[in-house]
């Protein structure tokens, strides 16, 4: 993940931004979640990145672990997957004051070397030395180039349920 | 009566498969604990290995079981991950633990030595490592 931010003040990180997805279908859920996405958050441009390891998510199937990251995420050749985006009502909010605001974020998302459009509502709590912020999003795997065998495609969901939940705090490197 | 027994073997016979299966598809992620590591390195090594070329640090580690010993630089209880530090300032190895895996988290105070076995994910700003472990 390049950094290509100025270290200054009105810059917020994690490195332990919290990141669930479940593909839900009538045979089975499937779920995931990582806790090691990096995130930045510029306040005053309203920048905003994330990337995530594909190999970070935690499964609690091994089958579904396994398919995830061989057949159908291919994370050896595609490891990382990332967000570029800005918050386009930045000049209607202000993030270095405390409070509770809703932020429209709009930008790039790259997963398995596709990269498509995204625009999600992010609520986002500043508080005095952190700001939360949580969303969720629909993801529909064909955009992506993910492909599911016949045999096993009533087992996962053509479109996967996304939430993230990031703890920013100031980046002080 | 042959009938009958074919018939009971085939109905034993599709029990056992679709238990098999069905026990396959529901089989939990394995524990690490007693899977030997293809690396054992200290937290910096392996950083600095990432640092200064990732595809090859990908190449050598990324989906091994590798052994990491380091000192506890910050644990983050809800996400169940904990950083050990390296030479850089800000970014070091981070560790997840399973939501199968029992978690000790008196352990986890800054500064004390760890040693953890999990699989390497690849590096974001740090080098992550999964499904861990602790040593000791």
């Amino acid at each position: 993940m390049a950094v290509s931010y100025s270290v200054a003040q009105d810059v917020y990180f994690t490195r332990s931004g919290h990141i669930y997805f479940i593909s839900h279908t009538d045979i089975i859920d499937i779920d995931a979640n990582n806790h090691q996405a990096a995130g930045f958050l510029d306040v005053t441009t309203g920048k905003v990145q994330c990337a995530v390891l594909i190999k970070s998510f935690e499964f609690t199937l091994a089958t579904a672990k396994e398919h995830f990251n061989e057949s159908y995420m291919d994370s050896d050749k595609f490891p990382k997957a990332e967000f570029k985006g800005e918050i386009v009502n930045i000049n209607s909010i202000n993030l270095a004051e405390p409070g509770r605001y809703q932020a429209t974020v709009k930008g790039k998302l790259t997963i398995k070397g596709q990269t498509k459009d995204l625009e999600t509502q992010v609520e986002m709590i500043v508080k005095e030395s952190e700001i939360l912020a949580s969303c969720s999003f629909d993801v529909t795997i064909s955009d992506f180039n993910i492909k599911v065998p016949a045999l096993v495609e009533n087992r996962v969901a053509k479109v996967v349920q996304v939430s993230l939940g990031f703890k920013y705090q100031p980046y002080k490197k | 009566m042959k009938k009958i027994r074919w018939a009971v073997l085939l109905l034993i016979s599709i029990i056992i498969i679709a238990f098999m299966v069905i026990s396959k598809i529901f089989k939990p992620v394995g524990s690490l604990e007693y899977v030997l590591p293809e690396y054992t390195v200290m937290a910096n090594e392996l950083f600095e290995a990432f640092n200064e070329n990732e595809s090859m640090a990908n190449e050598k580690y990324l989906g091994k079981v590798i052994e990491v010993t380091g000192f506890i630089k910050d644990f983050n209880a809800e996400g169940r991950t904990v950083v050990l530090k390296t030479s850089d300032d800000y970014f070091g190895i981070s560790c997840s633990f399973n939501e199968n895996q029992k978690l000790d988290t008196t352990v986890f105070q800054e500064g004390i030595e760890l040693k953890i076995r999990g699989e390497c994910s690849g590096k974001l700003m740090d080098v992550a490592l999964n499904n861990c472990v602790i040593l000791k």
